[in-house]
C-alpha cells in the first residue's frame, strides 16, 4: 500500500507516539533516579565525614598562642585517609581568621552554622565538587570538612545504571514486540488490501466479514454498503439495458413476421426486394439487439463464485452448435464438430454466448465450400472450447484489435456488429479463461480458442471423486 | 378437422402477425391479449394448441401456464418469449410447456414448431405427410415413394419418424441412439451409422437428403419446396 496519505502508515505512527513517550518517560525515570540515588550516597557517605569532623573538634583549643589543633600531622593524615576521594578540612575562628588544615577556601553555609548540630552541603571548591561537613564549637569555631565526589558519583551512577539498563533493555523490547505486533495486528488489513487488489471491476460481491477484526470491521461494513449501492446502481443499469433489449424483441418479431409474410405473398419483384432488404435490416437489429442484451450480461455477471454450476461444454456445443448446422448449410458451409468430454463451472447463459458468437464470427467469415469445426476438451491446463474455420482469417496485426466493441476487421467486410468478440472476450474474463486466436492448422482461417483455467474444475465434486478413484 | 390455435400476445402487431401468419397456414386462430382472457377462453373451449406470450399486461404467461396445468388440461404450449431463453425454457418446461421460441424468430420457425406441436400432440389419425417425393402415412406404417411401397424395418421406421418430427434440424448421433433403441437393447451411437446409411439409401429416390453432420450426426434436409 503506497504511503502517499498524510496520515502515513499506522504503523509508523503507533511506533512514533511509542517512541517519544517511552524516550520521555525514561528520561523521567532516569532523572528520578538520579536524585534518589543522589540522596542515597549523600546519607551513606555524609556519615563518613562525622567522625574525622568530630574528632577535629575535640581537637581545637584556644591557647595562649591562639588557637591550635591538638592533631599531629600523622594523626591528621589517618584522619583524612580515603581511599576513592580527597579529604581535607579548614578551621575558623570566632573572628573569621582561617587556621589548621590546607583549606582555606571552603564555601560557608548561607544560614550560618550553629554549635553541636552537624551541617552537610554540596559546594565546589577549586572546580571540583565537594561534600562538606561543618559545625561550630561551643568556643566559636567552625570546622569544615570536605570531601571529593566520586565515590559518591560512582555509587549515584551504579544505581541510575542498574536502574536504567533494565529499563532500556524493556524499551527495546517494547518497540520491537509494538513492531512485530502491529504489522502482525494488521495483517488483516493487508489481507483485506490483497483481496481487493485482485478484484475485477466487475466483482462487487461484499468483502467477507467473518475474519475482519473488530477495529477493521466498520470500514469493511461501510465498504459493504458502498458496494452494495454500486451493485444497486450497475443492476439497475444492466436491468435497463435488458429492459429496453427485451422490449425491442417484440416490435422486431412483429416486424420480421409481418415483412415475412408480405415477401412471401408478394408478387411483384421490386416490391419483393425492398421487402427483403427491410427483412434483413430487421434480423440485424435483431442481432445486434441480442448482442447488447448478451455484452450487458457479460459485463455485468460476477465473477466465478464456487456456487456456480459445472457446466458440459460438449453438451453446450452440441446444443449451441445444432442451431447453426442449418443456416451454415444454407451458406454451403461445412459445419462440423469435434467434442470431447469437458466440464467448466460457469454462467452457462454467458458460456452459450460465447459460443453462440464464435459460430456466429466463423459462418459470417466463411466462404461458401468452406468447413467450420467446433471443438471442447479437457486437458492438464484445463478445459476448452475452439472454433476453426478456413475462412479469410483475420491478419495477426487485428488479432488483438477485434475484441474490442464495434471494431471490424478491414479484411472482415461482413454484416456483423463488431459487438461478437467483445462478448467473447468479457465472457472469457468473467470465466478467468483466455481467448487466443491463431492461424487454422490447415494454413487458412482462423482458429479461436478458450482456454479455462484448470482450477476452474477443481471445486467439481465428479472430477474430484474421478482423482480419488484414479 | 381444422385445428384450433389460441394465440395470447398483447403486443398488437406480433399478435396480427401470429393470427395471420398462422391462419394462412389453415388452422383456425382464437386471439387473446390479456392473460384472464385467455384463461376465460381456455376454460371454455378446446384448442389443440396454445401460443403463448409470457409479457402479458395482467397475469404473467407463467401463472396461465400453471392454471392451465393444474387444471388437468394436457393443451400443447408453445411459449413465445422475449427473455432469455434459457432460464425461461427452463421455467416454463418445469410448468408444463412444451417447446418455446425466443422473439424475434422466423415465420419458417413458427411453422416448423406449431406443426411439430401438433402432430406430436396428436398424430393425427390421417396424417399423410409428403415430402419431396415420399408419402408417409404414420397409422398405417406405411411409406410410399411415387406409389411404391418402401420396406423399412423397425428400426428405420422409428428414424424415419424422428426425421419427420424434426424437420429442418440436426440430430445428435446420442439422440437417434436414444430414440430408436428398444427398452432393453441400446443401440450403440456407431450402429446408428448403419441404419442411417441404409435409410437414406431406401428415401433416395424421393430427392431426400440425409446429410452427415462431421462428429455429431444428421440432418435430413428440407427439400425445396
Amino acid at each position: 500500500m503506497p504511503d502517499h496519505s498524510e496520515a502515513g502508515s499506522i504503523q509508523a505512527r503507533l511506533l512514533r507516539v511509542l517512541m517519544v513517550s517511552l524516550v520521555a518517560l525514561l528520561l523521567l525515570c532516569a532523572g528520578v533516579t538520579w536524585f534518589v540515588a543522589f540522596r542515597v550516597a549523600n546519607d551513606a557517605y555524609d556519615h563518613g565525614l562525622l567522625d574525622p569532623m568530630m574528632d577535629i573538634v575535640q581537637n581545637v583549643r584556644e591557647g595562649p598562642l591562639g588557637p591550635s589543633l591538638a592533631l599531629s600531622p600523622r594523626e591528621q593524615e589517618a584522619l583524612l585517609f580515603d581511599g576513592s576521594d580527597r579529604v581535607f578540612f579548614g578551621i575558623r575562628d570566632a573572628r573569621g581568621r582561617w587556621f589548621g588544615g590546607g583549606a582555606h577556601d571552603i564555601p560557608r553555609p548561607s544560614g550560618g552554622l550553629s554549635p553541636r548540630k552537624p551541617q552537610f552541603y554540596s559546594a565546589t571548591v577549586n572546580d571540583a565538587d565537594v561534600r562538606i561537613a561543618a559545625m561550630a564549637t561551643d568556643a566559636g569555631f567552625e570546622v569544615y570538612v570536605a570531601e571529593t565526589t566520586n565515590k559518591r558519583d560512582r555509587l549515584v551512577w551504579e544505581v541510575i545504571l542498574t536502574g536504567l539498563v533494565p529499563s532500556l533493555l524493556v524499551v527495546v523490547a517494547a518497540v520491537a514486540l509494538v513492531w512485530f505486533g502491529v504489522s502482525h495486528g494488521l495483517s488483516p488489513l493487508r489481507r483485506l488490501h490483497d483481496e481487493l487488489a485482485q478484484r475485477s471491476p466487475n466483482d462487487l460481491r461484499d468483502v467477507d466479514l467473518s475474519h475482519a477484526p473488530a477495529e477493521v470491521r466498520p470500514a469493511i461494513v461501510a465498504l459493504n454498503r458502498l458496494l452494495l449501492r454500486v451493485r444497486e446502481t450497475s443492476e439497475a443499469q444492466r436491468r435497463f439495458l435488458a429492459d429496453a433489449a427485451h422490449q425491442l424483441r417484440t416490435p422486431l418479431a412483429g416486424l420480421q413476421m409481418q415483412l415475412e409474410l408480405e415477401l412471401r405473398a408478394s408478387t411483384s419483384s421490386s416490391l419483393r426486394a425492398t421487402l427483403a432488404k427491410m427483412r434483413d435490416a430487421v434480423l440485424r437489429t435483431g442481432n445486434f439487439t441480442n448482442r447488447l442484451l448478451a455484452l450487458a450480461r457479460a459485463e455485468q455477471s460476477a465473477p466465478p463464485a464456487p456456487d456456480d454450476s459445472p457446466v458440459d461444454l460438449r453438451e453446450l456445443a452440441e446444443r449451441i452448435g445444432a442451431q447453426w448446422i442449418a443456416p451454415a448449410l444454407d451458406r454451403g458451409i461445412d459445419l462440423g464438430f469435434d467434442l470431447s468430454p469437458a466440464t467448466v463451472h460457469g454462467d452457462p447463459l454467458l458460456l452459450a454466448d460465447m459460443l453462440q458468437n464464435l459460430i456466429d464470427n466463423a459462418v459470417r467469415y466463411t466462404a461458401s465450400g468452406g468447413a467450420i469445426t467446433v471443438g471442447s476438451g479437457e486437458d492438464a491446463g484445463g478445459a476448452w472450447l475452439a472454433v476453426e474455420d478456413n475462412g479469410v482469417g483475420i491478419p495477426a496485426s487485428d488479432r488483438a484489435r477485434v475484441f474490442e466493441r464495434f471494431y471490424r476487421g478491414a479484411a472482415a467486410g461482413g454484416d456483423g456488429c463488431g459487438l461478437g468478440l467483445a462478448i467473447v472476450k468479457e465472457g472469457a474474463e468473467r470465466h478467468r479463461a483466455s481467448v487466443t486466436i491463431d492461424d487454422a492448422p490447415g494454413g487458412r482461417g482462423t482458429l479461436v480458442c478458450v482456454r479455462f483455467p484448470a482450477s476452474s474444475k477443481l471445486s467439481s465434486p465428479a472430477l474430484l471423486d474421478a482423482y480419488a478413484a484414479a | 378437422m381444422v385445428q384450433r390455435i389460441l394465440v395470447v400476445e398483447d403486443d398488437p402487431l406480433l399478435a396480427e402477425s401470429l393470427v395471420r401468419a398462422l391462419q394462412q397456414q389453415g388452422y383456425r386462430i382464437g386471439h387473446a391479449r390479456r392473460g384472464h382472457d385467455a384463461d376465460s377462453l381456455l376454460q371454455a373451449h378446446r384448442f389443440d394448441l396454445l401460443l403463448l406470450d409470457i409479457g402479458l399486461p395482467d397475469i404473467d404467461g407463467f401463472e396461465l401456464l400453471r392454471r392451465l396445468r393444474a387444471r388437468g388440461d394436457a393443451t400443447p404450449v408453445l411459449v413465445v418469449t422475449a427473455r432469455e431463453a434459457v432460464d425461461e425454457r427452463v421455467h416454463g418446461l418445469d410448468l408444463g410447456a412444451d417447446d418455446y421460441l425466443t422473439k424475434p424468430f422466423s415465420l419458417s420457425e413458427l411453422e416448423a414448431r406449431v406443426r411439430a406441436l401438433l402432430r406430436r400432440a396428436r398424430p393425427a389419425p390421417a396424417a399423410r405427410i409428403v415430402v419431396g417425393g415420399l408419402t408417409v402415412e404414420s397409422d398405417a406404417h406405411s411409406a410410399k415413394i411415387g406409389g411404391k411401397h418402401v420396406d423399412l424395418t423397425a428400426r428405420e421406421w422409428a428414424l424415419l419418424e424422428l426425421f419427420l418430427a424434426r424437420p429442418g434440424h440436426a440430430l445428435s448421433k446420442v439422440t437417434i441412439a436414444k430414440t430408436i433403441s428398444d427398452s432393453d437393447a441400446g443401440v450403440a451411437p456407431n450402429t446408428v451409422e448403419v441404419y442411417v446409411s441404409r435409410l437414406r439409401a431406401k428415401l433416395e429416390p424421393a430427392g431426400i437428403v440425409i446429410r452427415t453432420v462431421r462428429g455429431f450426426g444428421y440432418l435430413w434436409e428440407q427439400p425445396l419446396a
